[in-house]
């Protein structure tokens, strides 16, 4: 909420929808309380006592520290074990207000590690609260909305959808179409004349816009103006509807519901981030959409594609790139596995399931036990170490040198690897001394001291020393002639033993004549020596280090592991590069992102507060309690993940099919039925054309969830076809066009610009499909904007500027906003100048004459001929003198004025 | 299409009926009159170490290279006590004390409200970034500088509302430093490098190549007779209105930012202040920024995580005060004398501070020089000036050594809620609407240091 609006205090709808309402009085006293009295409690005290107390002294969560209820004005006059909290109209009788006073040092609350005294205005308020004699509304506590399964049932979104009669409707121009009848059963009220329908120019360019995100081209529209026919725009839609553009178009709206990118987000050590085989889901949406692939089918496969029987073609595996697409979280799998369930829920039902996370929902039916009933299906669910093949392998040659260019590069991360090991382990042997001496010194140490910060603050292992101090602790390891000298040395013994080596013999007189300190230079350095020599002074040592049962030779494996992050970060190059072959090299196959269910299903627990580190009781896996209904049973079959699907789809579900018309109402006119395509829990309100809505989800299942079918209703209603100027009279009457008394205009979205401009410069590559392309390069690739690749770590100020959705989480609708940054990049980024220049080379290569020059661009950018003042413009603007010093970077007057064209608002906006 | 006009996402407060789709950037009113109007954010990121620049902790040298009897968890394991290496001063009437890695910034003391007793969650870089900058520390959140311009708006039409400026490339976590999330994509920050000085590196297509100033302004005026014409046969639609008066913004942007960051404009005597280098360029820039109207700057060490002293932190940390002490007091004192300081509020801070225990040798995670310090969550320093700030005031402290906030600890929500006060929200209440709940800077948490503000 921005400031400025008068607040209404949030709590209070929050905990009294459907209660506080009704009852204004205290049943439990007969005491009446004015509704300012009630608002102050509301807005001044039930907050506190839910922040602060409700933890420990309420019903809902079931606790009641020393007996005490402070949920209902019964509970807290009736006190607990340390007598009445509050007494109406005494506050200094009233435990409630000692407590918080912190004044009585036995009686304190908040607790200090619950946060501690209150500030001093909260105890005011609480304090006036009780001389104003507690005022609070009914004993009955407020019932978690999560709780209210039966109230819940009751709500507009959640009822079973009932195909209502279409309204009789005398005018027949509205009676023709079912979308008409209700549109105008509503419209009638306001008494206006009817819309005048929109002209056919205008028509054909919005449906192709509509139906394909491109204009049509001049011929289309010459064509469709020329047949008078009755089918003539039937035909067109079924032209536009069967193209494949209408896949690129619509795929990337359900693009935007599935968060859509092709990078995991941010991770630690260099790893790579983009995902190898995004594309391929993508690929997949385009291609569902075009082949009006049933929508519970669609649904089906990308939460299940892989338990359902594919027959050979396993291209529907990449549908569940639905719910591995996601955003990462640094490989957090409580938020990845939230980031799917929300996905789901919200994507496909409009419930927003991952509120209750951490506690029941606070307004709609969904306790926390839900949520991990379904957090136990997607636990259960993992990625496979190799995704599955579609479409089979390329080339047998280019296959081969794929997994060859994939081999040099293990050699090469194995290579590494080896080498540091070896590094480490040389390094090692090169601090003996240190190491023998550390132990010495260490074997002295007070009982209890911190050994690790011993070693450690001495720069040296503690692994390491592990094993030598273990090796040292054996006396038998001690007979060692190359640790000889240092016994002896430790001993301070009179003679070297016999059998110590010269090297170190050499170094003094007599054991006596030098100290360990000295001592570890030496054995340093005879270490590092001895590892590079051959020569017979070292011979003693090399058998010392090279010796399995040696403390300086740790399993290689082990020391792989201590050293991981060293390795890791010498082949996190060599490791993204693997993943890169996937889309570098042409002989790489195309997988999918699948899951599968993991051989031993999880068994969901509460995490209490959303902490993974508090479970609480067993839920088992299963559906939504208010979808599923009182004979809900836990899921059988592995994960669940397929009987969830089947759940969301099933006939008797009511949101599925709502949600999903919503959302395409929403992208044909811009706006949707339900204001909140996301959210139809209990806040939403009914909208005003709910009629329609319910009907369009009947008719949708009852034509075996096609989504072209319901398409061709809406676009070929009289609502749709009529025409976007708003008359004085239907503005007042009706400004926010909530009746839909005229069509939306509206601007076209950033791919659909971008995708213009390119169509327009003629330069628009109809390449199909496959991987993802960077559009933000200089010269940016020619492919349709769908194709560019999306960096959710580093969404390019292009798509953040022109209202591209977040890709991190499921998006509801896009927003519009009008900043002068979009304004720059039409002005003056080297893209539009080069679809500026291409489309001026489209015409000059037809003709050099200016007026014809004008008269086709007209054509191509507008689909129409110049009217008579627009020639003259364009004509007088051609034939001026350019600005002084002009045109020396290069755009010739034909130029700019093409450019102009392509700004223009006429391009950007769609009637 | 499918699109949510400004009118539903501001409440029918803002948007008059007339103005469906108003300008992300149009000034807004706060809750209440604030103190501070426009933010800067100096972020040393990596982790500055508070025991070596604002707060001292003598204890820590007595018992340099003994153990010490406070063990946290920290990211790595540490040894013995690091006395710190610097010498502390007594500043300004207030006698604060500062090290001699920020005895510049120290000079202006008194202005300056240091907070040594902040408090994070977990000791790794990237929860603590997205934690500091946009209250939560692993799910994607719209960031400080995000909120505060949806509440705000800016008061430059010309120049974006939010940046974020970092030299040489992106900090760790990237762009999601200063992300927008779910609100619209206009309040992202807009990331300036700034390494280059040539303007056209610094903002997106901010010039035209091809074509002269002048000569664009005839082919827009042509455009605006062409939109004019399609607007006659179109009433009461203010989006195409908008779109129209969005060139002429962008037009005018084309000189206003270009000066904006070209600080030859400034005279000698000011460059000289801030002295030589990058820093000195962008803390330059910023006021430049905000003296147009920006309303929230932030100004970023450098790539990745310069601050991170594992290793030699004397010598790392004494380059690093070098390249910022003189820009950020000479931005202080800048602001002063311009009367910009008394509502500009500026912060200087990392995601948390480092640890008084040395960090011990782990391979691939050091250098094993057993001279650095680790990551400290439990306690650093956050400092604040201008904006409504308490200056020469000491706020809360850490523990003999300095390992732990002890004494009225501040949490980052503590702070956001702060700051969110000087600018005159109620941050219980500057919310929005998303995915079935309304959601605000400080998530469920913060309450207002109140003694932080004068």
């Amino acid at each position: 909420m921005i400031p400025g609006n008068p607040t209404p205090p949030r709590l209070l709808t929050i905990f009294s929808a459907g209660f506080l309402g009704l009852v204004l009085t205290s049943l439990a006293t007969g005491q009446e309380f004015s509704r300012a009295q009630l608002d102050y409690f509301e807005g001044k005290v039930r907050p506190v006592l839910i922040k602060h107390c409700y933890e420990c002294h309420s019903h809902k969560t079931g606790t009641s520290e020393g007996g005490l209820y402070l949920d209902t004005r019964a509970g807290m006059i009736k006190g607990g074990e340390s007598g009445t909290a509050v007494v109406p109209g005494n506050p200094s009788r009233s435990l409630l207000i000692t407590a918080i006073g912190y004044a009585n040092e036995d009686l304190q609350m908040p607790p200090k590690d619950e946060g501690g005294k209150l500030n001093a205005d909260v105890v005011a308020d609480l304090t006036k609260w009780v001389e104003m004699g507690a005022p609070a509304p009914a004993s009955k506590p407020p019932v978690a909305p999560a709780h209210d399964m039966e109230g819940a049932k009751k709500h507009w979104a959640f009822l079973p959808i009932v195909k209502p009669n279409l309204p009789k409707v005398s005018d027949p121009n509205w009676a023709r179409n079912p979308v008409d009848a209700f549109v105008y059963s509503n419209l009638s009220a306001l008494k206006l004349p009817a819309n005048e329908m929109a002209e056919r120019p205008t028509l054909l360019r919005r449906v192709t816009y509509d139906l394909t995100g491109l204009p049509p081209t001049y011929q289309e529209m010459q064509a469709f103006l020329q047949d008078d026919s009755e089918q003539a725009y039937g035909k067109v839609v079924d032209r536009l509807l069967s193209s494949q553009a209408y896949g690129e178009r619509w795929g990337r709206f359900w693009l935007d519901v599935a968060r859509y990118a092709d990078t995991r987000g941010y991770r630690t050590g260099g790893k790579q981030e983009r995902f190898p085989f995004s594309h391929t889901y993508r690929d997949y949406v385009v291609s569902a959409f075009n082949n009006d692939k049933p929508y519970d089918q669609f649904i089906l496969e990308q939460i299940a594609a892989d338990q359902l029987q594919l027959g050979d073609d396993k291209t529907p595996l990449a549908a569940m790139g639905f719910l591995t697409l996601g955003r990462r979280f640094i490989d957090n799998q409580v938020l990845i596995i939230d980031d799917r369930i929300d996905v789901v829920t919200r994507g496909l039902m409009g419930v927003t399931v991952t509120c209750a996370r951490c506690h029941d929902h606070k307004f709609d039916p969904v306790p926390t036990a839900d949520y991990y009933s379904l957090y136990g299906v997607f636990a259960s669910s993992t990625e496979p170490s190799e995704l599955p093949l579609i479409g089979g392998t390329k080339a047998p040659e280019k296959h081969r040198s794929y997994l060859e260019a994939v081999q040099r590069i293990r050699d090469t991360i194995e290579r590494i690897k080896n080498t540091k090991i070896d590094e480490y382990i040389w390094r090692q042997r090169e601090k003996t001394g240190d190491y023998l001496l550390t132990a010495h010194l260490a074997s002295s140490l007070p009982k209890g001291a911190d050994r690790s910060q011993f070693v450690g603050n001495r720069k040296l292992d503690i692994r390491m020393f592990g094993r030598w101090d273990g090796f040292l602790k054996n006396d038998k390891n001690w007979d060692s002639p190359f640790l000889s000298g240092w016994r002896a040395v430790a001993a301070k013994a009179a003679q070297w033993p016999e059998n110590t080596p010269a090297v170190i013999r050499e170094s003094a007189a007599t054991p006596q004549a030098t100290t360990l300190e000295k001592l570890v230079p030496l054995y340093n350095q005879i270490c590092k020596t001895a590892q590079k020599s051959n020569s017979d002074r070292f011979k003693e040592t090399r058998e010392f280090l090279n010796a399995e049962s040696s403390p300086t030779t740790p399993p290689r494996d082990t020391v792989a592991q201590w050293i991981a992050r060293a390795i890791g970060n010498d082949t996190a190059k060599h490791n993204r590069n693997i993943e890169a072959l996937n889309w570098t090299h042409d002989g790489a196959p195309s997988r999918a992102q699948v899951l599968v269910d993991r051989p031993h299903p999880y068994n969901p627990r509460i995490f209490r507060r959303g902490n993974p580190s508090s479970p609480g009781d067993a839920v088992p896996r299963r559906f939504l309690e208010f979808l599923a209904g009182d004979e809900r049973k836990p899921f059988a079959n592995g994960s669940g993940r397929l009987e969830l699907a089947q759940e969301i789809v099933s006939p008797s579900n009511p949101l599925t099919a709502r949600v999903l018309v919503n959302r395409l109402w929403g992208w044909h006119f811009g706006r949707a039925l339900v204001d909140t395509p996301s959210d139809f829990g209990i806040r939403t309100a009914k909208p005003t054309q709910s009629e329609l809505l319910d009907w369009l989800a009947a008719d949708f299942v009852e034509n075996k969830w096609s989504i072209k079918q319901l398409q061709k209703k809406i676009v070929t209603s009289r609502t749709y076809r009529q025409s976007s100027r708003i008359s004085d009279a239907a503005f007042q009457a009706d400004p926010g066009n909530q009746l839909w008394h005229h069509f939306p205009r509206q601007r076209l979205s950033f791919e659909a610009m971008r995708d213009t401009l390119l169509f327009l410069g003629g330069t628009l590559d109809p390449q199909v499909g496959g991987i993802s392309v960077d559009i933000t390069r200089n010269p940016s690739p020619p492919r349709r904007t769908l194709y560019g690749f999306i960096d959710r770590q580093k969404l390019p100020g292009l798509y953040r500027t022109f209202d591209f959705p977040s890709p991190d989480a499921t998006s509801p609708q896009r927003y519009n906003t009008t900043v002068p940054q979009q304004a720059l990049f039409m002005m003056n980024s080297p893209f539009v100048i080069a679809q500026t220049r291409a489309l001026v080379q489209r015409v000059t290569a037809e003709s050099q004459e200016a007026p014809k020059q004008v008269e086709r661009l007209y054509h191509i950018v507008f689909q129409r001929s110049p009217r008579a003042e627009e020639k003259e413009l364009a004509l007088t603007f051609l034939a001026s003198k350019p600005a002084a010093a002009e045109n020396r970077r290069g755009l010739s007057n034909l130029e700019r004025f093409a450019q102009a064209l392509l700004l223009s608002n006429e391009v950007i906006f769609v009637d | 299409m499918g699109s949510l006009g400004m009118a539903s996402l501001l409440g029918p407060d803002i948007a008059a009926a007339d103005d469906a789709i108003a300008s992300p950037f149009a000034v807004r009113q706060p809750h209440f009159p604030a103190t501070a109007k426009r933010v800067i954010h100096i972020f040393c990121n990596g982790g500055p170490s508070h025991l070596d620049t604002f707060d001292p902790k003598p204890a820590l040298n007595k018992w340099h290279g003994k153990a010490i009897p406070i063990k946290l968890r920290t990211e790595r394991p540490t040894g013995a006590a690091l006395g710190s290496p610097f010498k502390f001063k007594k500043y300004g009437e207030s006698g604060i004390e500062v090290s001699e890695l920020f005895s510049k910034v120290a000079e202006s003391i008194d202005d300056i409200a240091v907070i040594r007793s902040m408090r994070a969650d977990v000791p790794n870089h990237e929860p603590s970034l997205l934690l500091m900058n946009c209250g939560e520390s692993r799910l994607p959140r719209p960031s400080m500088g995000s909120w505060v311009t949806y509440g705000l708006g800016s008061e430059s039409q010309n120049l974006p509302g939010f940046i974020a400026m970092c030299p040489g490339g992106l900090p760790i976590q990237g762009t999601q430093n200063w992300q927008n999330a779910f609100l619209p994509g206009a309040f992202q920050g807009t990331y300036i490098d700034t390494k280059h000085t040539d303007i056209n590196r610094l903002i997106e297509n901010v010039q035209n190549k091809y074509t002269s100033m002048d000569a664009q302004r005839e082919q827009l005026d042509l455009l605006q007779k062409l939109n004019k014409q399609h607007a006659a046969d179109r009433q009461n639609d203010a989006q195409l209105e908008s779109r129209i008066q969005s060139f002429e913004l962008a037009y005018r942007m084309q000189i206003d930012a270009t000066d904006a960051f070209d600080i030859s404009h400034e005279p000698q005597h000011i460059r000289d202040m801030y002295g030589a280098g990058v820093h000195a360029r962008q803390t330059l820039i910023a006021r430049r920024l905000l003296e147009r109207g920006v309303r929230f700057v932030q100004l970023w060490h450098g790539e990745g995580q310069p601050w991170d002293s594992h290793d030699n932190l004397e010598s790392s940390h004494r380059r690093l005060a070098k390249e910022s002490d003189q820009p950020i007091a000479a931005l202080l004192k800048d602001l002063k004398q311009r009367g910009m300081l008394e509502d500009t509020l500026v912060i200087w801070g990392g995601e948390f501070g480092r640890t008084p225990a040395v960090e011990l040798p782990k391979e691939g995670a050091n250098q094993g020089l057993v001279n650095g310090r680790d990551h400290n969550h439990h306690g650093f320093t956050t400092w604040m000036a201008g904006g409504g700030v308490r200056g020469g005031y000491v706020h809360g402290a850490t523990d003999e050594f300095g390992f732990k906030s002890i004494e009225n600890v501040v949490h980052v929500h503590d702070l956001h809620a702060t700051i969110m006060k000087l600018l005159g929200f109620d941050h219980e209440k500057l919310t929005f609407r998303y995915a079935g709940r309304d959601f605000r800077l400080t998530d469920v948490h913060g309450n207002v240091v109140e003694e932080l503000i004068a």
